[in-house]
């Protein structure tokens, strides 16, 4: 099974490179979606569905956390996982948005095996592509 | 004040990581300080300490940023990508060096801008005097770049 995925960041080279961790990291991936920012995301969203976001914290016009909470306010949207790419990975960053809804967080610079292993996290898959078993009622996970 | 002390040595760890892991290239550190570039880009920071961070790139280095970062030919790479690169490099190093520094604490990063050196400035060397400045110079097969840290208690 392959997964639709959406890359939010407002720089250009950050998403090719995510996209390019991506394929590089063996995760099954079908669509990718770009947005530069958290309102673009929104935007997308109204046409496309997609089984996971990735997204940057710090951008212009809409912020990843500001993004976290228009989705989760969202009766379709709210279940989308989302993962949070930030440089500045304090553990109260973390918390913070953890709090907001994300599902999982990666701190940059990151190394492929880094992105697929929280993807694969996330959506609950294994490493051989097939669905593995996940604890707890609502998948968070640790940190 | 401790952790203070190791802000030249802490640079040059974000740095290595940072252009190791994205884009694949390794640095040297150098003794020269002045050093021409060709881009700089700033990023500025709050938090328990606050201040910036420049960069000072040649031409060369950003090019090959952009082709090991997104696997495209020299040719294929526009001046929107050079600035794009550079500011998200300056953006990865300034907030694992944040995070080295400090990690239960929140810093608020502003997005990073950046500048094309057109009249042949070098980069600005900080002296032994400036208590809040902390400077590092990286050479890659005769690429230079140079880091600029500003940071002093909020």
């Amino acid at each position: 099974m392959s997964f639709n995925v959406m890359i939010v960041d407002d720089s250009n080279a950050m998403r090719g490179v995510i996209k390019k961790i991506i394929s590089m990291s063996g995760f099954k991936m079908d669509k990718c979606l770009e947005a530069g920012n958290g309102k673009e995301a929104m935007t997308l969203l109204e046409d496309n569905w997609v089984d996971v976001i990735i997204s940057d914290i710090n951008m212009p016009v809409m912020s990843g956390l500001e993004m976290l909470s228009h989705l989760k306010k969202d009766d379709l949207f709210g279940d989308i996982p989302v993962i949070m790419i930030t440089t500045e990975g304090s553990s109260t960053r973390m918390e913070e948005a953890f709090q907001h809804g994300a599902r999982g967080f990666i701190k940059k610079p990151f190394l492929p095996e880094d992105l697929k292993k929280i993807l694969n996290e996330v959506l609950g898959v294994c490493d051989d592509g097939g669905y593995g078993e996940i604890e707890g009622d609502d998948n968070d996970l640790d940190f | 004040m401790e952790a203070m002390g190791k802000l030249r040595e802490m640079i040059t760890t974000s740095t290595f990581e940072v252009y190791e892991k994205m884009f694949f290239i390794f640095l040297e550190p150098v003794e020269r300080k002045d050093i021409a570039y060709d881009m700089s880009t700033e990023i500025t920071f709050k938090g328990p300490v606050e201040g910036s961070m420049k960069m000072y790139l040649s031409d060369g280095l950003v090019s090959c940023m952009v082709q090991n970062m997104l696997s495209i030919s020299d040719e294929e790479v526009s001046d929107s990508m050079r600035e794009d690169c550079a500011r998200e490099a300056t953006n990865m190093v300034c907030g694992n060096l944040l995070r080295n520094y400090d990690s239960s604490n929140v810093f608020s990063l502003s997005i990073p801008t950046c500048q094309k050196n057109n009249q042949g400035d070098l980069m600005p060397v900080c002296s032994e005097s400036q208590a809040d400045l902390w400077q590092a110079v990286f050479d890659s097969d005769g690429e230079t770049l140079g880091v600029l840290l500003q940071m002093q208690r909020s």
